[in-house]
């Protein structure tokens, strides 16, 4: 039987940008960190840098890398790792062959499709879309999909997180953290639920986004929490965000630069702290609109420089998380999916390995439970279009062909009954008549989707953590 | 050269984005002994005027607006210091930072920019600025608005903070308060109870000339 990763295997990432040009914008992004330097706002990533070589002012926090330590600390990301599930069955390993779809995290708010209006997010559609992402076929990793506003702001991540992993078997990625006290409680959670410290070096049941300031700045309390995931080989996406025109010079190429500067610092920073220390090239870069500087996720140009972080990813042959889904529509719904339809394809071509995203319109702040249907969709498509063509005595089936000869049919053959099963079934749609469609009361997809997605989290039991794993899960949020 | 030809030159100076023009522009009025009042409101004010008008109609982007702002700034910080006490061309004062925990600034400064091209005399606090700071700051400068930004969803509830500390305070009527950045929407303004959203740099300037004048 097929394993759950193989679900998500594509065909071998094409090149969209040739080597000697990767290396040119990797070579400016040298010069760069040498000259320029970053602004390093964590005080434990600066002392680290400092240690391995790198230039520190610690009035301005400023550091320069001489490219020859880049070099140097680049070598020790490790190039394949796995991203466990709770069960061994939902691991995930990032070998260039595998595309992954998860949630996008750090909504505010929640779409009412019925009122057409939005209110905000709580713990309750966490657990929610936990139990809907634990379902989905198509849904690789879940991530905490919004904000508990109705938590105390202390705990909010923490409570995000358990629930989470209350809720589901897959692996879980983490955002929103911003403290180093917040990743090591949550490095306890992982723990307790993989079943120590020194387990979850080996399984990384658990990853991080950390985003970057663009342009070329290192936030304090997230690369604190960086260094932290870096020391219990925690995953971090390291996730710079420099919009075209705006954080980055409004170009492709040079956007690009500033991105891997930015990168390649923070990654660095963690290999200085913790050599061997998982990570993913895992940037979402945008154009700005130019009208607004507002971020601008549906754009052709950011589709263009999400392929740019994912060649870049391919440069230094290391796990990539680049581009997502997540279209920039204030609403959910037809434009959203547009959108993402565009947005998906071109980056499993290029060869990202998770792509985020899935279920939040206006720029990833509003959760939506139907456009989470609609998109998981999208993703179902857009793998399955992207599987490799087999070409084996098997598939050209010459003595099926044969055997079936002319004029006749290939319905009865048992090489049908086996192999049809492998055709993708979409799970919101079928080909049934308009009469049917009539009959049913004519429902517009959105509200398909919405009872749909009720329907799943009102019937779908998720595997329960073992209950002396809760009790510690309890412990660990009480006692912060 | 004339004072008309000076005028002439300051505007276009500003309808062609260039900061070295506008400077030298400046520096012909003050040559001429011209009121720098009057450089101002027939030079330098029409123009950045008929570019926000051009960027509201979408004939011009954000950064013809942001280079039209600095040329503006840099005529004006010739000119201004040439004003004599008491005859005042600014709309009010605002106060405007990145709340407490957030660092995240270009927003914030796009507005800060636009603020001060746009007559108001801004008090920039940077970023990370704790609640008290913001208050504190308002009071000392007198400021007509208060405007906080904020980009991640786990530091937008410090909006709110000012809210409910201007409140502790009673003086929550003293200073409007306006809120902007990424994850803010129209309905958490109106939930905080602060006086208005800022949806991007125009719409701010909008904003804090009807906050100003209302008050």
């Amino acid at each position: 039987m097929s394993s759950f990763a193989d679900r998500f295997r594509v065909r071998e990432p094409k090149n969209f940008i040739k080597e000697s040009d990767r290396k040119k914008i990797h070579d400016a992004a040298l010069d760069v960190l040498e000259t320029t330097g970053i602004r390093v706002h964590s005080s434990v990533a600066r002392e680290s840098l400092k240690r391995a070589g790198a230039t520190v002012d610690d009035k301005t926090s400023i550091v320069k890398y001489p490219a020859d330590l880049v070099e140097s600390l680049l070598k020790k990301i490790p190039s394949n790792i796995v991203l466990a599930g709770r069960t061994k069955e939902h691991d995930l390993p990032l070998d260039r062959r595998h595309q992954y779809h998860t949630t996008d995290g750090c909504g505010i708010s929640v779409w009412n499709n019925k009122t057409q209006t939005r209110h905000e997010s709580t713990l309750e559609d966490i657990r929610k879309t936990a139990v809907l992402g634990d379902y989905l076929p198509y849904l690789s990793i879940y991530e905490p999909m919004v904000v508990a506003n109705d938590m105390p702001s202390k705990t909010h991540v923490l409570m995000g997180l358990k629930t989470a992993m209350e809720n589901t078997t897959k692996h879980i990625e983490t955002e929103s953290t911003t403290t180093p006290e917040e990743a090591r409680a949550q490095v306890e959670m992982a723990a307790a639920v993989v079943g120590s410290k020194e387990e979850l070096r080996e399984r990384h049941y658990l990853s991080a986004m950390v985003c970057t300031v663009s342009p070329l700045i290192l936030d304090g309390g997230a690369t604190d929490a960086a260094m932290v995931w870096a020391e219990n080989h925690v995953p971090v996406h390291i996730t710079g965000m420099a919009s075209m025109g705006l954080t980055g010079p409004a170009t492709v190429a040079g956007s690009l630069v500033v991105n891997h500067a930015e990168t390649v610092a923070l990654a660095c920073a963690m290999q200085a702290h913790e050599p061997g220390a998982p990570l993913l090239y895992g940037s979402v870069q945008s154009s700005m609109d130019p009208r607004t500087g507002a971020y601008n996720s549906g754009a052709p140009e950011t589709i263009l420089i999400s392929i740019g972080d994912a060649e870049m990813a391919k440069f230094l042959n290391i796990p990539c998380s680049a581009g997502g889904i997540g279209g920039s529509s204030r609403v959910p719904g037809i434009r959203v999916s547009i959108e993402n339809s565009i947005l998906c394809p071109p980056l499993t071509t290029a060869g990202s390995e998770v792509m985020n995203g899935i279920g939040l319109a206006d720029g990833s702040t509003l959760l939506s439970y139907e456009q989470l249907m609609l998109d998981h969709e999208i993703v179902g498509l857009v793998i399955n279009a992207h599987k490799e063509i087999e070409v084996s005595d098997e598939t050209i089936a010459l003595d099926v062909i044969k055997k079936v000869g002319i004029g006749r049919n290939y319905l009865s053959e048992m090489h049908t009954l086996k192999r049809v099963r492998d055709f993708y079934l979409p799970t919101l749609w079928d080909m049934s008549t308009f009469e049917s469609w009539v009959e049913g009361g004519k429902k517009d997809l959105m509200d398909v989707a919405g009872e749909k997605a009720h329907k799943i989290i009102a019937e779908h039991k998720p595997e329960k953590l073992d209950g002396d794993v809760s009790k510690r899960l309890n412990m660990i949020v009480d006692g912060f | 050269m004339d004072e008309k030809k000076v005028q002439k030159a300051l505007s276009n100076a500003i309808l062609s984005y260039d900061s070295g023009a506008a400077e030298k522009a400046a520096k012909e009025a003050i040559r001429l002994g011209m009121d720098p009042l009057k450089a101002i409101e027939k030079g330098l004010s029409p123009a950045i005027e008929s570019v926000g008008e051009k960027f509201e109609k979408m004939e011009v982007y954000l950064p013809e607006l942001m280079l039209a702002a600095d040329a503006m700034r840099a005529a004006m910080s010739l000119l201004l210091p040439l004003i004599p006490k008491g005859k005042s061309v600014s709309k009010g004062t605002v106060v405007i930072g990145t709340v407490q925990g957030d660092i995240h600034e270009i927003g914030k400064n796009i507005v800060s920019n636009m603020l001060m091209a746009n007559g108001f005399n801004v008090v920039d606090l940077g970023v990370d600025v704790k609640t008290a700071t913001f208050v504190d700051e308002a009071q000392k400068s007198k400021a007509d608005i208060i405007g906080a930004s904020a980009l991640m969803s786990s530091t937008i509830g410090s909006q709110k903070d000012i809210v409910d500390y201007l409140g502790s305070m009673k003086i929550r009527k003293n200073h409007a308060f306006m809120v902007g950045g990424g994850p803010t929407t129209g309905e958490w303004a109106k939930e905080i109870g602060a006086d208005g959203w800022g949806e991007d740099a125009a719409t701010t300037v909008r904003l804090a000339n009807k906050l100003a004048k209302g008050k």
